[in-house]
């Protein structure tokens, strides 16, 4: 997992840099100078950030690309990336759909959209799961629990 | 200080409706802990809007119940299908899965409910006798006590990132940014919140709970529904003699110790605990060769330990607002959603509360035990339900769960993200436990050290001028040391 690590130092590093780049922007109080000042905790994490991933890389240099004895990029098969990516993907267009169309339409397709993906051939197990998951769900949050959830712009 | 657990009893009796409560805490905690990739946490995370319209005697009474029954259940799978239902229980298939296999699933799950139970019923009885007395200590804490208390609970990173520190720290790291965002409470000023009014309260701590625990696991599970679909046919339902439960009472007795003691622990789970017991009972057992070939004590020890945590973890919660893991942290949250501050002040502002948990963590644990072996035949129907239908159900609890913190979609996007970093972490070696540990403490360690600074007028003295502040930071540094020299001997 040796090259794996290195990428990831390096992602880290790079996430440090952000984060030292927008603390730039963050206004500094001059009432408590005997404290901290606001960006100067995410500063000095942001150090330790980078401290860390450099000793990540040195101790897996030598493994990755030296003795060679432990470099295989261990990460994700193309199919499970694409089962991940289309699963996400779901989810992320139900997320925006909820917006327009409210929680329950958009939880149906959601759950609907899944059993196409997982293959479900059961006809009955195709249609109610989706209506089921969702209105007992809707009817929980809404009417025992009293937890208003979206109605979608479009209804409203 | 058992006077506090039986005032406690006396406040539940007066509304009968807690135990409707908690008896559907228990089975939805086993069920959802039963099945594979549903975690206590995430249960815990998805129920707790509910404490925004059930009042709190009902509603933490509820979420305890889930956390229990949750501890318990993950066992049910591990002894079934060779799979841990929940972390805590991944130490429970090296003798449970055996014994199962042998035709003794009965056996194996009975051990399992017993000691689950006594577990659970041994650290209650700590938790009522040592938290009064620990949060009169607590008393003494000031900004840098704190301070140095977040710095010990950090430390625990270190001890849980077994595969790799270096990543558990940058882990750990990772959470104290995140941490960062939102209004600074000293100043007042915003930090990486660009300009979005959400960020200005910090990112909110359920959907990225949801996030780093739910949606890393279904996708998990995703990637399994199109490899394998497990099912067990089979299973006997018997369940211990007398001279069996004799043979195990030790070990259940000594396992929960141990676990009440490690959940105490900010950061060490009932995962840690399950396995550091599990390792002590094949240790001191006579027939240690037997453990992992259906030992009966191989199922008590880890079983008994993990419930144990239950009552150990809720110690540091309710007499330091510590959260000994995942689970406390997010009762933390509801208590805080609640409008009560965990912590010495606790005990004497809220005591009838305080009893009510203690009790109503009793009860839980005896209603675990009777719906537990009542419900042997019914557990493993619900293991049989397909992947294909638990993990869009979980999915969509997850969005409702998170949306319902702020009633905001932006959180579902929130727990959306996190799930993808938590996918990806979860790939690389990364385990998420850090990171939500970090992003409980880091405003508690951040915080309190400003405070310091300014209580010592910009000077560091308070570091080594304070008791238990330089005990705490030299457990701190003893902690630190011996885990890496233990991981260096490890490696080697």
């Amino acid at each position: 997992m040796a090259k794996t690590n290195i990428i990831v130092a390096i992602v880290f590093i790079v996430f440090a840099i952000l984060v030292l780049f927008l603390s730039n922007s963050i206004p500094v109080s001059k009432d408590a100078p005997i404290t901290l000042d606001t960006p100067m905790f995410p500063r000095m994490l942001s150090y330790g950030i980078i401290l860390l991933s450099i000793i990540l890389i040195l101790t897996n240099w030598k493994e990755a690309f030296i003795t060679k004895t432990d470099n295989k990029l261990i990460w994700i098969g193309r199919e499970q990336l694409k089962i991940v990516g289309i699963g996400l993907a779901i989810m992320i267009a139900s997320a925006v759909v909820m917006i327009y169309l409210g929680f329950i339409l958009a939880m149906i397709l959601m759950n609907f959209s899944y059993m196409v993906f997982f293959k479900v051939k059961k006809k009955h197990v195709l249609f109610l799961e989706p209506l089921l998951t969702t209105l007992c769900i809707y009817a929980v949050f809404e009417y025992v629990l009293n937890v208003p959830l979206p109605k979608g712009i479009l209804f409203q | 200080m058992l006077s506090n657990l039986i005032q406690g009893f006396g406040s539940i009796l007066h509304d009968p409706t807690i135990f409707l409560f908690m008896a559907i805490g228990v089975v939805a905690g086993i069920v959802i802990g039963a099945l594979p990739g549903l975690t206590s946490t995430m249960a815990m995370a998805v129920l707790l809007p509910l404490t925004f319209s059930v009042p709190s005697h009902l509603s933490f009474p509820l979420l305890l119940s889930v956390f229990s029954g949750a501890m318990y259940g993950g066992s049910i799978s591990a002894i079934l299908i060779n799979t841990p239902g929940t972390p805590s229980a991944a130490a429970t298939v090296f003798d449970g899965y055996p014994l199962a296999m042998k035709g003794h699933a009965g056996k194996a799950l009975a051990t399992s409910t017993i000691a689950s139970s006594m577990g659970g019923l041994i650290s209650v009885i700590l938790l009522s006798t040592i938290s009064p007395l620990l949060a009169k200590f607590a008393l003494r804490f000031a900004a840098p006590e704190y301070f140095a208390l977040a710095v010990f609970g950090l430390s625990i990173i270190a001890s849980i990132s077994t595969q790799n520190l270096i990543k558990g720290l940058l882990a750990g790291l990772f959470g104290l940014v995140i941490a960062t965002v939102g209004m600074d409470p000293i100043s007042a000023l915003p930090r990486f919140t660009f300009g979005r009014s959400e960020l200005l309260g910090g990112v909110a701590f359920i959907p990225l709970m949801v996030g780093l625990f739910a949606i890393p696991q279904c996708l998990v599970e995703m990637e399994s529904i199109f490899r394998t679909d497990e099912t067990l046919k089979n299973i006997k339902s018997e369940l211990l003699n007398w001279k069996e439960l004799l043979y195990i009472a030790p070990t259940i007795l000594k396992s929960s110790l141990i676990g009440a003691f490690i959940g105490a622990i900010p950061g060490a789970g009932g995962d840690i605990a399950a396995f550091t017991a599990y390792n002590e009972a094949k240790r001191s057992a006579k027939r240690g060769e037997k453990f992992g070939s259906g030992e009966l004590k191989g199922i008590a020890a880890p079983e008994s330990a993990n419930n144990a945590t239950t009552g150990g973890a809720m110690i540091p919660l309710l007499s330091l607002a510590v959260p000994g893991d995942s689970n406390t942290a997010v009762l933390l949250g509801g208590l805080i959603i609640k409008g009560l501050q965990p912590g010495p002040l606790l005990f004497t502002k809220q005591a009838g509360l305080v009893n009510t948990i203690f009790a109503s963590m009793f009860v839980a644990n005896i209603f675990m035990c009777i719906i537990g072996l009542l419900g042997i035949r019914l557990f493993i129907k619900a293991l049989n339900i397909p992947k294909k239908i638990i993990v869009p159900v979980v999915l969509t609890l997850s969005v409702v769960g998170s949306y319902s913190m702020n009633n905001s979609i932006f959180d579902v996007f929130v727990t959306i993200l996190f799930g993808i970093i938590g996918y990806s972490m979860q790939k690389v070696g990364i385990a998420a436990s850090p990171i939500v540990l970090a992003i409980i403490l880091g405003p508690m360690a951040e915080n309190n050290f400003r405070r310091a600074l300014i209580m010592y007028n910009g000077s560091l003295a308070f570091l080594y001028t304070r008791p238990i502040t330089i005990v705490l930071l030299a457990i701190t540094i003893f902690t630190l040391v011996s885990t890496l020299i233990k991981q260096h001997y490890a490696r080697r």
